[in-house]
């Protein structure tokens, strides 16, 4: 039996400054290798989810469970880093703009217990995977690079030791559609070659369709729609725009 | 020549509180300015000592904690944000006053006579004061190139760049700020005890405006650092632009008195090249 990388139960998150609940009774599974795709209009919860998972909303009532079996409640900042990675839409909350593509690298690594020496002709290598502009600036400042030179290198900062579990915030909605669409392809196709477990927030009725083989709908903070496997495969487009708005 | 060497000795006996303003407004990107009671707290607790029969080491040791003691203490004032960088500092200052003279007993203490590193190179006559200023700042340069260098002082850039991102890497913030805070009231700290030794006294009031001296210093060293460094970081560039800015800064005011100008309007005249250069260079977002 697959073991579950992210399990979240009965999480309920109240706004700070009222009484009403962001986030209601949610309850989720994913198992190794799930993409889970969560949908859902401005307001709905989506991004107060994710920065519920990874700890950056700390006062949630419920239960969340990163790998079986760290409750995110209690457990460090440094052991839910150490097991997922985040990508905002905000290109540059991602990265040290003042500092090199290398430095970077160097601090990203710096996260895992066992950080790795990181090699310029190797990280050269790795770079070349995701932009080929990349690897010819190592050196330089991360402020010169293009808004989709920076996507790919986060996308190449977070995949060089892949998380257990990664959230994906909208991390391509600031970008223009072709250059979006590229990237996700790329995400994707990473996320399936390393196995990883994933969970992403989009506004896009295509991505969602066309990724994952999980979703959920949230609506005003509660799952209205929830679909798995060969459901969630043939649903259309026109579905599930009534079912998700 | 006068005029070179003399603004070469101040430049010198200020570099480490100039360091020490460094780590926290450039690389860590706060505005600290405790450090004008630190400097102080560092030059009371060294003549306190001093005079009363302790060791230079011990006295310079003891001195050098102070300074960390306070680094510590505003770094929790400033905790999580709950009072701004630039309040708390201005808050620990007004406190320090009292401290310092507590600690001195009266205002000006002399410690001429007592045991100290300048009588210690004596022996080189008129050019004790320059080699100890020159030795120190070799000693804090060195250490601080190291830190630099290594992995910690790669998390504190990333602190002043990134505070957010540091945190979601899993590295606890507050700690950085802890230890940065208390390393630069070190450094200030034993910059007013060098002071106090060169100085051959302390008085409650020397630590006045050191703080803005030193901005102004590091803003002046950062705009000669960007003519030569481009685009990478090099540790021993950016703190020898820190030395020359201090340079250029003691040179202008030697420059000023040495034409005549009534010390009286100095620090007036400090303050609006100190507005000019922040208007024109300042990093407009610090904390």
């Amino acid at each position: 039996m697959s073991k579950n990388i992210l399990s979240i139960k009965n999480l309920r998150l109240k706004s700070p400054n009222s009484s009403v609940y962001i986030l209601d009774n949610i309850n989720l599974t994913l198992e190794e290798k799930d993409f889970l795709i969560i949908l859902g209009g401005n307001g709905s919860g989506k991004s107060s989810l994710l920065k519920t998972i990874n700890k950056t909303n700390k006062f949630f009532k419920g239960e969340i469970i990163l790998d079986g079996s760290v409750p995110v409640k209690t457990a460090s900042e440094k052991s839910i880093a150490g097991l997922t990675s985040t990508i905002t839409q905000e290109i540059n909350a991602n990265l040290f703009c003042s500092m090199s593509i290398l430095e970077n690298f160097m601090l990203y690594n710096m996260k895992y217990n066992d950080s790795q020496r990181i090699d310029e002709s190797m990280l050269k290598n790795h770079l070349n995977k995701y932009n080929s502009n990349l690897s010819k600036k190592i050196n330089q400042p991360v402020s010169v690079l293009s808004g989709g030179e920076k996507q790919s290198l986060i996308l190449a900062l977070i995949f060089l030791r892949p998380p257990k579990l990664l959230i994906l915030d909208e991390h391509t909605s600031a970008l223009a559609p072709m250059t979006s669409e590229k990237l996700m392809k790329i995400t994707a196709e990473i996320i399936k070659d390393e196995n990883i477990t994933c969970v992403m927030a989009t506004h896009s009725l295509d991505f969602a369709l066309k990724f994952g083989n999980k979703i959920v709908a949230l609506k005003d903070g509660k799952v209205i729609y929830y679909a798995e496997g060969k459901k969630k495969q043939y649903l259309t487009k026109e579905e599930l725009a009534r079912y998700c708005y | 020549m006068d005029v070179i060497f003399i603004a070469l000795e101040q430049s010198l006996l200020l570099l480490p509180l100039v360091l020490g303003i460094y780590l926290t407004y450039s690389i860590i990107q706060i505005t600290d300015l405790t450090v004008d009671g630190t400097f102080v707290l560092g030059a009371a607790v060294f003549a306190r000592l001093i005079t009363n029969s302790y060791t230079i080491g011990i006295s310079m040791a003891a001195a050098i904690l102070a300074g960390a003691v306070f680094g510590v203490l505003v770094s929790l004032i400033q905790h999580k944000n709950r009072i701004k960088p630039l309040i708390a500092g201005i808050l620990m200052v007004l406190m320090l006053q009292t401290i310092n003279l507590q600690i001195l007993g009266r205002p000006n203490v002399s410690i001429y006579g007592y045991d100290s590193f300048v009588k210690k190179l004596s022996f080189l006559n008129d050019n004790a004061n320059l080699a100890l200023s020159f030795i120190s700042a070799l000693v804090i340069f060195s250490i601080l190139i190291l830190v630099l260098q290594s992995n910690l002082g790669l998390i504190l850039r990333g602190l002043g760049d990134n505070k957010g991102l540091v945190r979601k890497l899993g590295k606890n913030t507050e700690l950085y700020k802890i230890f940065t805070l208390a390393l630069s009231n070190a450094l200030a700290a034993t910059c007013g005890a060098l002071s106090a030794q060169v100085y051959g006294y302390t008085d409650v009031s020397m630590g006045y405006g050191v703080a803005l001296t030193a901005i102004g210093a590091v803003i002046i060293g950062s705009q000669i650092v960007k003519i030569f460094e481009k685009k990478r970081f090099i540790p021993a560039f950016e703190l020898l632009g820190a030395l020359g800015g201090t340079y250029i800064y003691f040179l202008i005011i030697n420059i000023f008195l040495f034409i005549g100008l009534d010390p009286i309007n100095l620090k007036l005249v400090l303050g609006l090249i100190l507005i000019i250069f922040l208007t024109f260079f300042g990093d407009k977002n610090h904390e």
